[in-house]
C-alpha cells in the first residue's frame, strides 16, 4: 500500500514537473509573450522610476505683480521666492501675466495688493490673491503650499513686532502672538515625493497586469489553436487541477524572481521608500502572485484568442489603480466599488505593499490583505477548475 | 473609388457584427469608464477624510477643539486613541489618514502662558487624503489660536473690529482658475477618459487590421478595395472613426455643457481637440501595425506604448520636471498635445496664438500613416510575416 501511494506520488510530481517544464518553455520560445512577461517586467519599473526621477516638484514659476512696490511687499514676495517650491518672476501687469501664464511660463500669480504696506502699518487686513491652475495637481498643491507657508510666517511675525512696539518683552509677545504651538509632522512619504507615493503602488499593479496579460496570451493562443484539451489530457490522470498546479508553477518561478527585481530591487535602486524587509516581502508576495495567477486562468474562459485579452482587459490598469485606494482614498468609495474592487488581487496586494514597504509597519498590520490574498488564492483556484473544465469540454 | 470604399464599408459591417469583442472596445468600455469615474469621484473633492484624535488632556480647550474639528467638512473624527502608539498602528491600518494630539495639561499649560504644542501627524504616503487632512488641521490650529487670543484682546477691550486684522494681518485668496471648487474629478475626468479613449483607438486599430493580416483575407481587403491600400484602410477605420467621434464629441458636449466643467476658452476647443486626439490614434495604431505587421508584436507595442500616455501627458507629475530625456519623450504621445491645447486655448483662452505649434504636433502624427504605407501594402499582399 505504501509503495503504491509513493509510486503515485512521484508519477504526478513527474507529470508536474512535465508541465512547469513545457509551460517555461512556452514562455521563452514566444517572442509576444517574452515581450510581455519578461521584457516589460524588467523595463517598465525602470521607466516609470525614470519618469517621476526628479521626486519633488521645486521652483516653479510663479508671475508676481507687485502693485503696493515697497521694500516692505519686495520683501514680503522675495520671502515667496525663497521657499523651495517657487520661484518668481515679476510681470507688470495682470496682462502680461496672463499672457505668461498661456505660454506656460508661468504657472500662477500671486498679485500684492496697491494698499499691502499702508494696511498693515495701520492696522487694517490686506487680502493677496494668488491665481493658480489646477491642470497639473502637484504644482498647485505646492503653490498653494508655500504661500500658506510664508503668509503664516509672516503673520506671526506682524503680531510680534506690534506686541513688541506695545511694550512686551519678547516672551510676553510670543505667548500673546502664538498661545498654542502647532507642529505639523509628515508620517510616512515625509519629503513630500510624488515618486515616493506613486511608483511603489504602481510596481505591484505591473506585476498584476503583466501576470495577468501574460497568461492571458498564453491561454488564449492554445484556445486559438484549439490545444488547450490536448495539454490537459495529455497526462494519464487527465486531471484539470494538474494542469493548474503545473502551469501556474511556471510564471510562479518565473515571477518569483521578477517580482523579487520589482518589490526588493528597483525600490532601493531609485531611492523609493523600502522598510520592510526581503522576508516580509516575500509573505506578501507568494499569495499575491497565487492568487494573481489562479484570477488570471478563471479568466482565461472569456479569452478566445491570443489577443483579445490585451484588448479587452489593457485600459483595466487605469481603473486597477484607482480600485486599489492609491490616489482616491477608500473612505470616500460608494459601497459598491468598494465591493468590487475585493474582487483583484492588486487591490490588497498595493495596500499589503505600500503598508509594510513605505509605512513601515509591523507584518501583523496587513493581517487583513494577507488573509484575503490567501483567501483569494483559493477562491480563483477552485474558479480556475471550473473555467479549464468548461474549456475543455466546449 | 466610393464605390470601394463603400464595399469595404459593407464587410466591415459583418466583421463588427460577428464578434462581441468590436462593440466591447469601442463603445462598452468607455462607456463603463465613463460611469466609473463619475459615480467613484461624484463628490468632487474627497468629503470626510477619517483622522483621529489622541486626547490626553480632555479639557475644555480640548474639547471645544474637538467640537471645531467635527464641524470641518474635510474630515470625520473616525476614532479617538489612548495613545500615539495606537494613532500611529490606525494609521499604517489605514483606518485613517492624519490625527491630533492634545498633550496632558493642554489647558493649564496655555492658561499660564507656556506656550504649548499641539502636534499633529498627517501621512503623505496617501497624498489626496493626507494633504486635506493637512488643510483641515492647519486651518484647525490657526482657529485654536485664534480662539485663545481673541478671548484675552476681548478681555483687554480691543474692539471687535480690530480683532481680526490683528489675527491675521495677511489673508490669502486663492483662485483656482477654471476649478473653483478644486475639483478633483473635474481635474482628472477632463484628461482621464479622453487617455483611456486614446488608448481604446490604437488598440482597436492595430487589432483590427492586424486581425485581418493575422487570418489572411487582407487579400480579399484589397480586392473589395479595388487594390487601393487607402480605400481599404479608410473604408476600414471609418466606422470606428465615426463611433470614437460620436463618443468623443458626446464627452465634450456633457462634460463642458451639460455638467458645466468650467473653460474660459471657447467649447468648441475641445470638440477640434477630441478630433484631432481621435485621428491621431488612429494614425499612431496605423503607423505600428504598418511598422510591425504582425498582430502580436503590434498589439504588444501599442498596449506599452499606449498605457504610458497617461503618465506622460503631464496631468499628475508635470513634465517640465522631469528629466531632459523623458520631456522629449512625452512629446510622442498625442493625449500630451491635447493636454496641452486643453490648458492653454481651452481653459486658458490663450487662442490660436499660443497654441499653433500643438496643434501642428497633432498633426504631425497624422503623417505617420504615410510612412509604412507601402510596406503595410507588401504584407497585406504578399502576408509574408509570420501569422502567430
Amino acid at each position: 500500500m505504501k509503495k503504491l501511494r509513493f509510486a503515485y506520488l512521484k508519477d504526478y510530481l513527474s507529470e508536474l514537473i512535465g508541465i512547469t517544464w513545457r509551460e517555461i518553455k512556452t514562455i521563452f520560445t514566444d517572442s509576444g509573450v517574452l515581450l510581455i512577461l519578461i521584457i516589460a517586467g524588467v523595463g517598465y519599473p525602470l521607466l516609470y522610476s525614470t519618469v517621476y526621477l526628479n521626486e519633488s516638484v521645486d521652483e516653479i514659476p510663479v508671475g508676481i505683480i507687485d502693485e503696493c512696490g515697497t521694500s516692505y511687499s519686495r520683501g514680503f514676495a522675495s520671502k515667496i521666492d525663497a521657499t523651495r517650491e517657487v520661484s518668481l518672476t515679476s510681470c507688470i501687469n495682470m496682462e502680461e501675466a496672463i499672457g505668461k501664464m498661456k505660454k506656460r511660463e508661468i504657472h500662477g500669480i500671486v498679485v500684492i495688493p496697491k494698499d499691502f504696506s499702508k494696511d498693515i502699518q495701520t492696522g487694517k487686513q490686506t487680502t493677496v490673491s494668488l491665481y493658480v491652475n489646477m491642470a497639473t495637481f502637484f504644482i498647485y498643491k505646492n503653490i498653494a503650499l508655500a504661500c500658506n507657508y510664508v503668509m503664516l510666517a509672516e503673520n506671526k511675525n506682524i503680531s510680534l513686532r506690534r506686541l513688541s512696539a506695545d511694550g512686551l518683552t519678547e516672551q510676553e509677545a510670543l505667548q500673546a502672538a502664538e498661545p498654542l504651538r502647532n507642529k505639523m509632522t509628515i508620517l510616512f512619504n515625509e519629503g513630500n515625493g510624488f515618486a515616493s507615493f506613486f511608483v511603489p503602488g504602481v510596481l505591484v499593479l505591473i506585476i498584476h497586469q503583466l501576470l495577468f496579460l501574460g497568461i492571458g496570451m498564453v491561454s488564449g493562443t492554445r484556445r486559438e489553436e484549439n490545444a488547450i484539451h490536448k495539454v490537459i489530457q495529455e497526462g494519464p490522470h487527465k486531471k484539470v487541477q494538474r494542469y493548474i498546479w503545473g502551469q501556474g508553477f511556471a510564471y510562479f518561478l518565473i515571477y518569483l524572481i521578477i517580482g523579487s527585481y520589482i518589490l526588493i530591487l528597483v525600490p532601493r535602486l531609485f531611492g523609493l521608500p523600502h522598510y520592510a524587509s526581503a522576508w516580509d516581502i516575500y509573505r506578501l508576495l507568494v499569495p499575491f502572485l497565487l492568487a494573481t495567477i489562479f484570477f488570471s486562468q478563471t479568466c482565461t474562459v472569456f479569452i478566445r484568442n491570443r489577443e483579445t485579452g490585451m484588448v479587452m482587459f489593457l485600459f483595466f490598469s487605469v481603473i486597477l489603480l484607482f480600485l486599489s485606494g492609491l490616489t482616491w482614498p477608500v473612505s470616500s468609495f460608494p459601497a459598491f466599488w468598494k465591493w468590487f474592487s475585493y474582487i483583484f488581487p492588486g487591490t490588497f496586494g498595493v495596500q499589503g505593499y505600500i503598508k509594510i514597504n513605505c509605512m513601515a509597519s509591523d507584518f501583523s498590520v496587513i493581517m487583513p490583505e494577507f488573509f484575503a490574498l490567501w483567501a483569494q488564492a483559493i477562491i480563483y483556484f477552485i474558479t480556475a477548475c471550473f473555467s479549464y473544465r468548461y474549456i475543455n469540454k466546449a | 473609388m466610393l464605390r470601394c470604399i463603400l464595399n469595404v464599408l459593407l464587410r466591415e459591417k459583418d466583421i463588427m457584427s460577428s464578434r462581441p469583442i468590436y462593440l466591447y472596445g469601442t463603445i462598452l468600455v468607455l462607456a463603463f469608464c465613463a460611469i466609473f469615474f463619475v459615480s467613484l469621484m461624484y463628490q468632487g473633492l474627497p468629503q470626510r477624510v477619517p483622522v483621529g484624535v489622541v486626547d490626553q488632556d480632555n479639557s475644555y480647550l480640548s474639547r471645544t477643539a474637538i467640537k471645531q474639528m467635527e464641524a470641518l467638512q474635510g474630515i470625520e473624527i473616525s476614532h479617538r486613541y489612548g495613545s500615539h502608539h495606537d494613532a500611529r498602528l490606525a494609521m499604517q491600518r489605514g483606518e485613517i489618514y492624519g490625527f491630533i494630539e492634545f498633550p496632558e495639561d493642554l489647558y493649564k499649560n496655555t492658561v499660564n502662558g507656556l506656550r504649548p504644542t499641539v502636534p499633529v501627524y498627517y501621512t503623505e504616503a496617501y497624498m489626496i487624503p493626507g494633504t486635506l487632512a493637512y488643510k483641515c488641521f492647519y486651518q484647525l490650529a490657526n482657529v485654536l489660536n485664534a480662539g485663545v487670543r481673541r478671548t484675552t484682546m476681548r478681555a483687554k477691550g480691543v474692539p471687535e473690529a480690530d480683532i481680526m486684522p490683528q489675527l491675521q494681518p495677511i489673508t490669502i485668496d486663492t483662485h483656482s482658475i477654471c476649478n473653483p471648487w478644486t475639483s478633483y474629478a473635474i481635474y482628472l475626468i477632463s484628461i482621464i477618459w479622453p487617455g483611456i479613449l486614446s488608448l481604446c483607438i490604437i488598440v482597436m486599430t492595430v487589432f483590427t487590421i492586424g486581425f485581418e493580416l493575422k487570418n489572411k483575407t487582407t487579400p480579399d481587403l484589397l480586392e473589395k478595395a479595388g487594390g487601393s491600400i487607402v480605400n481599404a484602410l479608410v473604408g476600414k477605420l471609418l466606422p470606428y472613426f465615426l463611433i470614437y467621434m460620436l463618443l468623443g464629441l458626446s464627452f465634450v458636449a456633457f462634460a463642458y455643457k451639460v455638467f458645466g466643467f468650467p473653460l474660459l476658452g471657447p467649447a468648441w476647443v475641445m470638440a477640434i481637440n477630441i478630433t484631432l486626439l481621435i485621428l491621431a490614434s488612429h494614425a499612431v495604431g496605423l503607423f505600428l501595425i504598418g511598422l510591425f505587421p504582425v498582430l502580436r508584436d503590434a498589439l504588444s507595442a501599442a498596449s506599452l506604448y499606449s498605457i504610458l500616455a497617461l503618465s506622460m501627458c503631464g496631468m499628475t507629475y508635470p513634465v517640465e520636471m522631469m528629466i531632459g530625456p523623458m520631456q522629449g519623450f512625452a512629446q510622442i504621445f498625442p493625449l500630451r498635445q491635447y493636454y496641452l491645447i486643453y490648458v492653454k486655448w481651452a481653459m486658458l483662452n490663450s487662442g490660436i496664438r499660443d497654441c499653433w505649434v500643438n496643434m501642428l504636433g497633432m498633426c504631425v502624427f497624422l503623417f505617420l500613416p504615410f510612412l509604412i504605407l507601402r510596406r503595410l501594402k507588401d504584407a497585406m499582399v504578399n502576408l509574408n510575416y509570420p501569422t502567430k
